[in-house]
């Protein structure tokens, strides 16, 4: 999966690069400008594009455009610091798969490049598979040695986040901000975290499932087999 | 009060006074011309009697040849001069009125050294009715100028002042957000030429101003967000690292903690600057039943944890209004409701098309400390709370929404009415 960042702040994109290249079958390139993203596009050819739409040399949502124009079939995740409604509709309309506004949590950017490359079929399979537990994205269903879980939205959403951020840690706060747009009391917001986690972990077990999604003291959550 | 209704009290004002003071001055005026036409009248009757008596050893009734009251005695003594004219008030038993005469007193001797004297007394009759016909005429005349005055400031107001309405009017339509400029109707006065030149210059101006504050808050939130992701990234990126101590951990947890906190803070900010700079101008028709439904739903979880009991009682109607930002207004009145309940407490919802009320059970601690909106932001009692009652403040700010908190029981209740 080869993915490109077009990003002029060097330091934001330098951690998205980071962030990225430690998943499996993936490799990233930086673009810091307009033009140069448009010549890395022009060369290579991309799974998915993560653009920035405020560029120092041009609208990010030109690249849009040309992609459309091109017919260059490509993931595109835009990422903005202009948090609006008719900014997010513009881009969605332009054609991006899916928007993001900054600042955003390193492992929501990974969970949603991973969503758009499995809604675009890349990795050419239709299930998503960890050790025992068995995802069909399409029909929403999740089994632990073969026998389907029972899950509500939310931990299967869950489950989904945890599975994209394999070996990750993933903090609380990335995890509030996934499920509540809103500043929601923090105590309350994690404890809702810790019950979503809690039923999901216990349905897991009770199927026969190993305990996969570990605590990490003070900071979040680890979904790991390695034990 | 109507610029035309000013302008006719003034208008009315100045001709009762003008025409009081004309009405007295022609008064005066025509007195003074009466009075001595009756007073050379009675001269020349007198002098006639002079000439007559100078002569004569008795004097016939002169009453009767001059048609009123007239007296002439022949002293037998000299007298001293004497010639006065005076008004006089005599009693008619016969009208039962009083009237009013004019009265002359003359006294001379002749030219033998005898003395006589002559009184005449002459009614004026005529008097009254030039009073009456002064008072009709000022009458007259006032109504028939206030007429004038009404007619041709209805005139004025149609014709002359006009372009200073339609200026008005193009004034009132102004928009700061949208593209188009003020652009005035060609007038011929030239205090309205400058007034719309002036108009329209400061229009521009403000509307350069206003362009370059909306980018200049865009542009600081968006350097401020790109820096906070720069932040968040890399706390990030450092606590995936293996082997990190307890204290490394403490460390970063708060730097992050804080930096989420930050950017709350930042993005509500943005919201109440673009509220204020009128950034949600577009209008259409919110169905505020459906939006609230929407967001008992988002929030469904927290409403679960306090185990709290929703009752709603939703009418179904459209409301003109933004719709994102009736989405953040029922998105924080419910969060607030949510937010300082209690176990097992309750929120009760009643929308109708004349407001929206949200009733929810709280802490009895939090009473005393206010009994309205603006107290209860500046005591702060809870993190947060300000901004996001701050938003709900504004917002109804924008719409001219009446806003109502009260705090009674520990039942806290907001109300906002939409007319």
């Amino acid at each position: 999966m080869k993915i490109l960042i077009i990003e002029d702040e060097d330091k934001l994109a330098q951690s998205i690069f980071d962030y990225l290249k430690k998943e499996e079958n993936m490799t990233c390139d930086m673009a810091g400008t307009y033009k140069e993203g448009l010549i890395k596009i022009e060369q290579f050819e991309y799974d998915c594009i993560i653009l920035d739409i405020s560029l120092p040399d041009g609208n990010g949502l030109n690249i849009l455009n040309w992609l459309k124009e091109e017919k260059i079939n490509t993931g595109v995740i835009v990422i903005s610091a202009k948090n609006t409604t008719e900014n997010k509709i513009e881009g969605l309309n332009l054609g991006a798969d899916d928007y993001i506004a900054k600042p955003f949590h390193l492992s929501e950017l990974n969970a949603r490049v991973k969503s758009i490359l499995r809604r675009r079929n890349f990795y050419g399979e239709t299930t998503l598979t960890f050790d025992e537990i068995k995802i069909i994205p399409l029909e929403h269903q999740v089994f632990v040695n073969d026998s389907l879980l029972n899950l509500t939205p939310k931990e299967y959403n869950l489950l989904i986040y945890f599975m994209s951020n394999k070996n990750r840690v993933i903090t609380k706060e990335s995890l509030i901000s996934h499920f509540w747009e809103n500043d929601f009391e923090q105590t309350a917001s994690y404890d809702l975290i810790y019950t979503h986690i809690k039923n999901l972990r216990h349905k897991i077990i009770e199927k026969g499932g190993k305990d996969y999604i570990r605590t990490v003291y003070g900071i979040g959550y680890k979904l790991s087999s390695l034990q | 009060m109507k610029l035309q209704s000013r302008t006719n009290i003034y208008n009315i004002l100045y001709t009762v006074i003008i025409l009081t003071f004309t009405g007295v001055f022609l008064q005066f005026t025509l007195f003074r011309v009466y009075y001595k036409q009756i007073d050379d009248g009675i001269k020349t009757e007198r002098e006639i009697i002079e000439d007559e008596i100078e002569n004569l050893d008795t004097v016939p009734d002169y009453s009767i040849i001059f048609g009123h009251q007239i007296e002439v005695s022949l002293l037998q003594t000299p007298v001293t001069k004497n010639d006065v004219y005076k008004n006089l008030m005599l009693y008619n038993q016969r009208t039962k009125t009083s009237d009013l005469y004019r009265h002359h007193i003359f006294s001379k001797n002749r030219k033998n050294g005898l003395g006589y004297t002559i009184s005449i007394l002459k009614p004026m009759n005529e008097l009254h009715k030039f009073k009456k016909i002064v008072m009709i005429s000022i009458s007259l005349a006032s109504i028939f100028l206030m007429l004038a005055f009404l007619s041709t400031g209805y005139f004025v107001n149609k014709r002359l002042w006009y372009p200073f309405y339609k200026t008005l009017n193009d004034l009132n339509r102004f928009n700061l957000d949208a593209p188009a400029t003020l652009s005035f109707s060609e007038t011929k006065i030239n205090e309205f030429k400058q007034l719309n030149q002036i108009i329209s210059d400061f229009s521009l101006k403000l509307k350069r101003d206003f362009v370059r504050m909306k980018e200049f808050t865009e542009n600081l939130s968006h350097e401020i967000n790109t820096m906070l992701s720069i932040i968040i990234s890399k706390v990030e990126l450092l606590l995936q690292k293996e082997g990190l101590t307890a204290d490394q951990v403490e460390h970063f947890r708060t730097i992050y903690q804080v930096t989420n906190s930050l950017t709350h803070l930042n993005n509500g900010l943005l919201l109440l600057a673009k509220i204020d700079n009128q950034y949600y101008t577009s209008v259409e028709k919110v169905e505020l039943a459906i939006i609230v439904n929407e967001h008992l739903l988002i929030f469904e979880d927290f409403i679960n944890q306090k185990n709290l009991k929703i009752n709603t009682h939703l009418t179904l109607f459209n409301i003109n209004m933004n719709k994102s930002l009736a989405g953040i207004l029922i998105s924080n009145i419910i969060i607030n409701s949510i937010k300082h309940n209690i176990k097992n407490g309750y929120i009760e919802i009643t929308l109708t098309n004349r407001s929206i009320c949200i009733e929810n059970s709280g802490l009895k601690e939090e009473e005393k400390k206010q009994e309205n909106i603006e107290q209860y932001n500046d005591d702060k009692p809870f993190k947060s709370l300000g901004l996001g009652m701050e938003i709900i403040k504004r917002i109804c700010r924008v719409y001219n929404f009446s806003l109502i908190y009260s705090n009674k029981n520990a039942i806290h209740t907001i109300e906002i009415g939409f007319e």
